[in-house]
């Protein structure tokens, strides 16, 4: 997970994390470290604007943004993708 | 950089003089005085390590490529700048109060920018030196608070022409180690729970005030600085509990100081001005419109904080649903948006200056800064309409607690029934705190009052090229 900055986020963004983190019990979900090595980057959020530059290529699958609870949706197409299942949904 | 924790014990280990109400703060840390200011200044600290705030938090260091706390950075683009103004929102909105560290993040800024000029200028060393003490300010994530405004005596006189040389921060010594510096530097946000200062002249100046044209970062315990920290609306409400307070965790406005500096010894290489007053103008002005920019990012997280509260409070009352209730909280956000506005547009106007750093539009600046000092007053004055007249009639925590007064309190405070009394006297008392007195003046004269923005709005207008554009469609010969 990247946050963005979260000057005045229209969302509660640790609210994506906590969901997913349920939603997803076998995947592991860390802070983002440009460092370290990912199968996906979840860069949430707080509004559309996408303000901060963010550019990841230490990620198998690149980065996914989530900017509104909606979008929690991608990730959740993603996971079908590489075939995990939500153990519950809200 | 430092946690909030290593922060709280970095000051521990300082050991400045500080007087307040007839005695000594020993430790600012956990004197109930000067706690909350700590924990306000402390958080700035804390969310540089939160990954859901580091974004806006941390910069990438222009002189050491290393991650560092923004309050040490010197802006590196307009990206840099609009950043600024997005942090302070951002933690505006959780302390509901200053945070103190833009001052000294600022003073660093400008002189960054009027070092370079002096040096161009004269030949001298100062922003090297500066350089070196910004890498060491970076490294160490120390606090500095930002000391321009001096007492000033009679406004209408320079410095040299004052009936007391001390009014304005003077060189009395020059040694060949060093400087020594008298005077005082008033209203010094967030000093006591700094660990040093950088003080930058406050006016412009003549040939006869060479002596006044002083910049330099001094410890805020070296020998012969006194503090006396200053008293505010309220403040003694925080030795008695936490209703009363409003705030109780960050309190309101930045804990500031009279500091005096009796004869205060500063080795050369703290040493960024000293005589070159010709350019002390350049120091006011560059510092006081990176100020200014700040005042549509604290000031709207503020904000946010007092609408907030003004929503909730109509909804304790019942009235929220009101057309005129709507309408006015419409209006208070209305207000602090554009004041919002204003800043991002300055940033993102900003530009690149000869030293290297980025620099925000003048004019923009001190247009946020002239709309603040009305603004706020009038979402202020908007929510006590909202919040209704107990605000300022309520009884005492003490009160409300005791065995006698709390079955009445609680009976006779209650709004719509669906709400705890206990949370509708919380938030009067958040908002009372938040919107009246020391919080408000500050608006007012914080980074300079009203009359200093005009003049410089008068002075960065293009008034000639405003007047070819009406002469041209009024048809009237701009040649003579
Ligand atoms: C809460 C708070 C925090 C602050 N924090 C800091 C800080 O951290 N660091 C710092 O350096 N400063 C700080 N300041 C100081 C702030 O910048 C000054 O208050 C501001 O510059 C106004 O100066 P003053 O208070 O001396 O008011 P004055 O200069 O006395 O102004 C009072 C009135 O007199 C007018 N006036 C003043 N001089 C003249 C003149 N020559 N001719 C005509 N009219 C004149 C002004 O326009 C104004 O209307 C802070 C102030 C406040 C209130």
């Amino acid at each position: 997970m990247k946050y963005c900055g979260g000057c005045n986020p229209n969302y509660e963004r640790s609210g994506i994390v906590k969901r997913a983190r349920s939603e997803y019990p076998r995947a592991e979900f860390t802070p983002y470290d440009k460092a370290g090595y990912y199968d996906l980057v979840l860069v949430i959020c707080g509004c559309l604007e996408e303000c901060f530059t963010f550019a990841c290529s230490n990620s198998r699958h690149g980065a996914i943004p989530i900017r509104a609870p909606e979008e929690y949706r991608r990730l959740q197409a993603f996971m079908e993708a590489v075939g995990e299942r939500a153990e519950t949904t809200n | 950089m430092m946690n909030a924790q290593q922060y709280k014990d970095s000051l521990k280990s300082l050991h400045p003089l500080i007087y307040c109400s007839g005695r000594k703060i020993e430790n600012v840390v956990d004197d109930p005085m000067t706690a909350p200011h700590v924990n306000s200044a402390a958080l700035t600290y804390e969310l540089a390590f939160d990954p859901e705030y580091e974004d806006l938090m941390t910069a990438t260091s222009s002189l050491t490529g290393k991650k560092i706390n923004r309050f040490t950075h010197i802006h590196q683009s307009t990206e840099d700048l609009v950043k600024k103004v997005k942090m302070m929102r951002m933690i505006g909105q959780k302390t509901g109060t200053c945070f103190q560290r833009c001052v000294g993040f600022d003073a660093m800024n400008a002189s960054f920018i009027t070092t370079y000029k002096i040096d161009k200028k004269y030949g001298t060393n100062y922003h090297e030196r500066l350089k070196k003490y910004i890498e060491y300010v970076q490294e160490s994530d120390i606090m500095v608070a930002g000391s321009m405004t001096d007492p000033k005596g009679d406004r209408s006189k320079k410095p040299s022409q004052q009936a007391d040389p001390d009014l304005f921060v003077h060189i009395v010594e020059r040694r060949e180690d060093g400087i020594v510096v008298r005077g005082a530097k008033a209203h010094q946000t967030g000093m006591v729970n700094s660990h040093e200062m950088l003080i930058l002249p406050t006016t412009n100046l003549g040939p006869d005030d060479a002596d006044y044209a002083v910049a330099a970062a001094i410890p805020v315990d070296a020998p012969g600085v006194i503090h006396f920290f200053g008293r505010q609306t309220n403040e003694n409400r925080r030795l008695e509990g936490d209703i009363d307070c409003g705030n109780a965790q960050y309190a309101i406005v930045g804990g500031e100081t009279l500091t005096v500096l009796d004869d205060v010894f500063v080795p050369w290489n703290r040493v960024f001005m000293c005589g070159e007053y010709d350019l002390a103008q350049e120091f006011v002005e560059t510092f006081a419109s990176y100020h200014r920019q700040n005042y549509g990012g604290c000031k709207v997280g503020v904000a946010d904080v007092i609408i907030g509260a003004a929503a909730a409070m109509a909804e304790y009352n019942g009235c929220h649903k009101a057309s005129h209730i709507k309408d006015k909280l419409v209006e208070m956000v209305h207000l602090s948006e554009t004041m919002h506005c204003c800043s991002i547009a300055c940033s993102a106007m900003g530009h690149k200056t000869e030293a290297g750093s980025y620099y925000v539009d003048t004019l923009l600046a001190n247009t946020v800064k002239l709309n603040c000092t009305r603004t706020m007053y009038e979402i202020s004055r908007l929510a006590h309409d909202i919040a209704g007249g107990f605000i300022a009639t309520l009884p005492y925590e003490t009160d409300y607690r005791s065995d006698v007064g709390h079955e009445y309190i609680d009976k006779y405070f209650a709004g719509d029934a669906r709400f705890k009394t206990e949370d509708r006297i919380r938030m009067a008392r958040l908002l009372e705190n938040m919107t009246g007195g020391t919080a408000l003046a500050e608006s007012m004269h914080g980074a300079g009052s009203p009359q200093a923005m005009r003049v410089m709005i008068q002075r960065q207008t293009n008034w000639e090229q405003k007047k070819t554009y009406a002469k041209k469609l009024a048809k009237i010969s701009t040649e003579d």
